[in-house]
């Protein structure tokens, strides 16, 4: 830790100021934008025409449904298949001893075959 | 990996091997397991070194296999790490773009494929709109993670 004695306001103003501009304004104009009927600057003007229309137009797209079983069925599914995958992996690179007299010396290259840099550490 | 690089050699393998999986859900689950497996052995190997040999050993000492070996005494000691690297791979998984653009079809969109397209086509209030929508599945993930997933595992 380092002390920043009379830096530390500064240096708070700083970081507050960068978390301000990286995420609080994007989502903020995200979300404005997304009640809008068309795009624009934010201003009093704009506010007054305030829709849930685009709301609407995405869940009756077509596709969305579709889409939404999609999106889901892949993150959530193969991420489980894939961490069973890993954790087998994982015992074979972590217990090298125990696996090399099951699996051969080749087997054991090719887990790490896919990502070298996360079988070394 | 760049995906882009990752899925014009996934189309050009299933293009030419006689698995008939190009244009399927399949070989998007495919894809996105090649790219992440990096991050779920990251996430599996922290648990893996926790764990001390010797419970294998004396589970086979026992008279069990390999196999009941891994599913009864691995797996529920790894749980913590499994749940961390299956949410955190869920949600880097959701917002994947560069692979999936490759290799979808139009039974096989996914929604970042439909946020592109809507984007494409200058709907820019209905892109928004479908970012919030797209906003809340990861945040509630995330948040399934914090508050019960801390519990999940053996310790009690």
């Amino acid at each position: 830790v380092i002390d920043l004695g009379a830096w530390k306001r500064v240096t708070l103003g700083l970081s507050c100021a960068i978390f301000l501009l990286a995420v609080i304004l994007p989502i903020f104009v995200l979300l404005w934008s997304s009640f809008m009927p068309y795009y624009g600057v934010p201003s009093r003007e704009l506010a007054a025409k305030m829709t849930l229309a685009d709301y609407q137009y995405i869940l009756n797209y077509p596709m969305a449904a579709t889409a939404f079983k999609n999106s889901v069925y892949l993150s959530i599914g193969s991420a489980r298949l894939l961490m069973r995958l890993a954790s087998v992996i994982a015992w074979i690179t972590r217990r090298n001893q125990a696996a090399r007299a099951r699996v051969s010396r080749q087997h054991g290259f090719y887990s790490k075959c896919p990502c070298p840099a996360s079988s070394w550490g | 990996m760049p995906g882009i690089v990752l899925g014009v050699s996934l189309i050009s393998i299933y293009l030419t091997l006689p698995i008939r999986i190009y244009g399927t859900i399949w070989v998007l689950r495919l894809a996105h397991m090649t790219k992440y497996i990096p991050y779920g052995i990251r996430a599996a190997s922290a648990s893996m070194i926790q764990i001390n040999e010797e419970l294998e050993e004396a589970s086979l000492t026992l008279g069990a296999t390999w196999l009941q070996t891994f599913r009864k005494i691995i797996l529920p000691l790894l749980m913590p790490g499994f749940i961390a690297g299956w949410i955190s791979n869920s949600i880097i998984a959701l917002r994947e773009l560069s692979i999936s653009i490759w290799l979808y079809s139009y039974n096989s969109k996914v929604l970042s494929i439909m946020a592109f397209d809507l984007w494409a086509g200058g709907q820019y209030t209905y892109v928004c709109a479908l970012g919030v929508l797209m906003v809340r599945l990861p945040v509630a993930m995330a948040f399934t993670a914090r508050k019960p997933g801390a519990s999940v595992g053996i310790a009690e």
